[in-house]
């Protein structure tokens, strides 16, 4: 009953936490760029206004512009099930890498439709971009990922974890920093960030994520926002348990599972200051220099298989 | 009553269905009606016995007197064959549901009485190339399935492009049979007859040389009719032209009968080959998807769109079927069914979907008159039953969870992990990942292909005065895409059942020695990971009323207002829309070394450029294949052509010289 307690009220976690991590990196950010920025808690407060606002639908709207933010936010719940966070995931036994990359695909064509609904330029621009770049970051995600499950001998992601933990030290080889530097890339084109987009901006030009949300108001829109930050801390997440799985509580008592909160708590502000350490010393990429990014992301993956090829040669 | 007789009755109804379409003709009532009432029902028998012959694992058989000197008719369902009338039955049964309502669109142009004829011959040859034992009456029954389909490509013939497209279709299905007709006399010269059994009997002992020249033949062959780069030019050009329940039959149906070739010529009548069998299909399977793909992102055409996105499922079924003989010659017999059942079930989804797909476009045909996707728009209003069954529809393509496209893409992902998990060496172990982040790539794009198709096609504000006044389509034509979406939906929620029957078929096929038990493919996946599509479905499913209370809890009452969309103070119209175009732009640019797009934009009438009254925009993408391959083999063909002209006087005593002077070359060295 404990494990499944605790697996459950990980998710609960992660979705309550995710704005605060949206809000810790902008405070950050903001202290490097020499500002006192807003408070950590800015995003709660939006997300609240947005709540209690009237919702706005365009006339040329239909219902998937209605049901599309509950549908993504869905989607994004039942990833978080699939993924372990500081313990066993709920889902875990279904919790298979391409279940976990699809679904977020599911909720990315259902954001993708909404954002055409409205028929205004600005939404199709938003679509189009996301589509086409996630059409070349998928590749990577995936090769990443699959780098791991062949050395960890299954798709399940508790499995590649445990697997990845149990290897101790040892972990860290040539190989896995390969597999961690093609997740980062790509992760930083999942989550929307600089260099791929601008999460701060309105500016019709750069802008991908949120072009698609320019039409949604109220409820909407705040669970559009809260989607973002869900989605953001789900990939941070993936990064650090694969990162650095060690001090999962993949098993054990409240102790454990406390430390284990512990432990990734301090992982998931080490990673939100690299990020916002990247996007501050970074300016904004041209829409097509992104695939050569990504390219990048897809040569280090690619690296990451033959380099487990050499060193289980060598371990033979 | 016994299979036999079934089948029997099944054949009956169709012949009789396409007996009457002939005779009823363009005039006579109910010259719609019979036809397709005699396909249904012949339908309705095949795949009874489809359905009784899969679940309770008996062989039909069925043998008609012919009196010719080929070997005798014979008609066979075996686990193989059931499969594959089960998947033709089924999509003939909706579809023919479908035309009911399609074919009245029709009827002011057409002889329907002669659709029908042609209809009913055109499933009626689809079950007997798959049900049939015998290599010559199997050319035979393809050619006549070639034929048909080729008079329905040519239906609408008064169109310039509809009759460009049948000359090409022509062209390429003869040429593709020459090479099927090689692989059956291969075969009859080792095996003294062309009966399926006694190819089977000798397969053992034949020549893994001329084995290997079977595999070729036959390999090109099927591929022309699949429709696999390079050999799809056909397709994209056919398969739009047919009228759309044509286009579903052909697109979904038709170019299975290839697969269904392929795995009769590989798993039954040729010994388990050597690994370059495997690995060439893999080859031409995963560039087929990848350059398939590629070429849907830039249709406007709706309808040729879905047949560039029939190519990459070609595609990507070559590959499983590729890794199925490549584990097989490998001896690692399980890992071969895994594959195997991916075949199986992605040839099921792409039949259903992509026959939902294309009577979903042939709706829209049907009552916008148009497929170009930039003259559509909103007619998620207007037609809400299409809209919603071809979204289904859309995220079967795109392989989502939790709908049965995923199921196969799943599948087939595990199996390509199997190329690293084994030890079969350095190449293979970088293979597995490369050949899956290759169909992921495949995967993005679909995803952006078909989100345009389905964006600007029904959503957001109609693009044209046909597409503001669009109405639903008749009930038999909402319920067929209907039936079409459910069964999607139904094979992604119970995945197991199917695979259990699946891997029944394989098993069969494959034929492993240390193999038993049916559910091996669970004591595969138990190790390598696992999924549970319902409870996926039902998390899915459940959650939304969740987060509705939630955030009715969080923000009060949900106040809902409709407005026009902020367009800078002026009223929103639909020339402020993101086009079809625009939206691809990105990946165009993207694969332009692929695409190698054409632009030409020019200012209009106007002599300052800065003041100009309006742009003219030219953009079109070439095939690449066609350029340079089929332009220079043609060039040659052509110059070739002209070296020979001298011999065409147009002179009835030459033509009679010839004829002479051949017989005397044949008599002298063909003795």
């Amino acid at each position: 009953m404990n494990t499944v307690l605790t697996a459950v009220l990980q998710v609960i976690l992660l979705l309550v936490l995710a704005p605060l991590v949206t809000g810790v990196i902008k405070k950050i950010k903001a202290h490097l760029q020499c500002r006192m920025g807003a408070g950590i808690f800015q995003v709660y407060y939006d997300i609240g206004k947005h709540m209690k606002k009237e919702t706005v639908i365009a006339n040329s709207a239909s219902w998937i512009y209605i049901v599309s933010p509950y549908l993504v936010f869905s989607t994004l719940i039942t990833a978080t099930m699939l993924l372990p966070v500081i313990t066993k995931a709920p889902l875990s036994f279904t919790g298979n890498i391409f279940v976990l990359i699809y679904l977020l695909a599911l909720g990315r064509v259902m954001m993708t439709l909404a954002a055409l609904e409205s028929g205004s330029a600005f939404g199709g621009m938003g679509s189009s971009r996301e589509v086409s770049l996630a059409a070349l970051a998928e590749p990577s995600l995936i090769l990443a990922l699959v780098a791991l499950a062949i050395s960890g001998g299954s798709t399940n992601l508790s499995t590649i974890m445990a697997n990845l933990a149990l290897q101790g030290i040892g972990l860290l080889n040539p190989s896995h920093f390969l597999a961690i530097a093609a997740l980062l890339i790509v992760i930083i084109a999942e989550v929307g960030r600089i260099p791929v987009d601008n999460p701060d901006t309105h500016l019709e030009l750069t802008m991908i994520h949120e072009g698609m949300l320019l039409e949604y108001s109220g409820k909407g829109l705040a669970l559009m926002i809260w989607d973002a930050s869900i989605k953001q801390l789900l990939m941070l997440t993936l990064f650090v348990n694969l990162f650095l799985p060690w001090g999962m509580a993949l098993a054990g008592g409240w102790l454990r599972v406390l430390i284990a909160l512990l432990l990734y708590l301090l992982k998931i502000l080490i990673l939100s200051a690299v990020l916002a350490l990247i996007e501050s010393s970074y300016a904004k990429m041209r829409l097509f220099k992104v695939p050569g990014l990504l390219a990048t992301s897809l040569a280090l993956a690619f690296l990451t298989i033959l380099s487990q090829l050499i060193l289980r040669g060598a371990g033979k | 009553m016994e299979s036999a007789q079934m089948m029997l009755m099944g054949i009956s109804f169709l012949g009789i269905g396409a007996v009457s379409g002939l005779l009823l003709g363009r005039k006579s009532r109910l010259n719609k009606e019979l036809p397709l009432i005699m396909a249904g029902v012949g339908n309705g028998f095949f795949l009874t016995i489809a359905l009784k012959s899969l679940l309770l694992g008996v062989q039909v058989e069925l043998l008609l007197p012919t009196g010719l000197p080929f070997g005798p008719f014979i008609l066979v369902i075996d686990k193989l064959a059931a499969f594959f009338v089960l998947l033709t039955s089924l999509m003939g049964l909706l579809v023919s549901l479908y035309s009911w309502g399609y074919l009245e669109g029709l009827r002011e142009k057409h002889n329907l009485g002669y659709v029908g004829f042609l209809y009913n011959l055109f499933l009626l040859s689809m079950f007997l190339v798959i049900t049939i034992a015998n290599g010559f009456w199997f050319l035979v029954v393809w050619e006549v399935m070639s034929v048909a389909s080729l008079m329905l490509v040519l239906v609408e013939h008064q169109l310039k492009e509809v009759r460009q497209a049948g000359f090409i279709y022509g062209v390429m299905t003869h040429f593709g049979t020459a090479f099927i007709i090689v692989a059956f006399m291969i075969l009859f010269i080792q095996a003294g007859t062309f009966d399926f059994s006694s190819f089977r009997a000798i397969s053992q002992n034949l020549d893994l040389k001329v084995a290997g020249m079977v595999f070729v033949a036959s390999t090109i062959g099927f591929s022309t009719k699949a429709g696999v780069i390079p050999l799809h030019v056909w397709l994209p050009r056919a398969h739009p032209a047919a009228p759309s329940n044509i286009s579903a039959l052909m697109s979904g149906v038709m170019v299975k009968t290839a697969i269904y070739g392929m795995l009769r010529f590989y798993f039954d009548l040729l010994p388990t080959g050597p690994s370059w069998w495997g690995i060439s299909l893999i080859f031409i399977g995963i560039v087929s998807a990848l350059l398939g793909v590629i070429y849907t992102i830039v249709q406007r055409d709706i309808k040729k769109l879905l047949a560039y996105s029939t190519v990459e499922n070609m595609g990507i079924l070559f590959t499983a079927i590729g890794l199925a003989l490549f584990f097989s010659a490998q001896g690692l017999d399980s890992w071969a069914v895994f594959a195997m059942v991916a075949v199986f079930y992605h040839a099921l989804n792409h039949a259903v979907f992509k026959g939902l797909l294309f009577m979903g476009a042939g709706s829209v045909l049907h009552v916008t008159h148009t497929k170009d996707m930039e003259k559509l728009g909103g007619l998620i209003h207007k037609m809400p039953y299409t809209s919603l069954f071809m979204l289904v529809g859309v995220l079967a393509v795109m392989a989502l969870p939790p709908l049965n496209g995923f199921i196969g893409e799943w599948l087939l992902f595990q199996a390509l992990l199997g190329l690293s998990w084994n030890s079969l060496g350095a190449v293979s172990y970088v293979a597995g990942p490369i050949l899956i982040t290759i169909l992921a790539l495949t995967g993005g794009l679909v995803l952006a292909s078909f989100v345009r198709m389905y964006g600007i096609t029904f959503l957001a504000l109609p693009r044209s005065p046909e597409a503001r006044d669009a109405v639903e389509v008749p009930g038999t034509m909402t319920s067929s895409m209907g039936f079409c979406a459910a069964i999607c939906i139904l094979l992604g929620i119970f995945p197991v059942v199917v695979v259990r029957i699946l891997s029944g078929i394989s098993l069969a096929l494959i034929g492993g020695q240390n193999m038993t038990s049916g559910n091996l493919l669970e004591q595969l996946t138990m190790t390598t990971g696992q999924i549970y599509p319902l409870v996926i479905w039902a998390s899915l499913i459940l959650l939304v009323p969740v987060i509705v209370i939630v955030t009715r809890l969080l923000g009060g009452k949900t106040i809902r207002r409709r407005a026009e969309t902020w367009s800078c103070g002026v009223s929103a119209n639909h020339s402020m829309e993101y086009t079809g175009t625009a939206f691809a732009e990105p990946l165009r640019i993207i694969f332009a070394r692929v695409l190698q797009p054409q632009r030409e934009v020019s200012p209009n009438g106007s002599r300052v450029p800065y003041f100009s009254n309006g742009l003219r925009y030219r953009e079109k993408v070439v095939s690449v294949v066609e350029i340079y391959l089929y332009r220079p083999v043609m060039s040659i063909f052509y110059q070739t052509c002209k070296y020979v002209r001298w011999m065409q006087t147009g002179n009835l005593h030459t033509y009679l010289t010839y004829m002479f002077i051949t017989l005397v070359l044949v008599l002298l060295f063909a003795r």
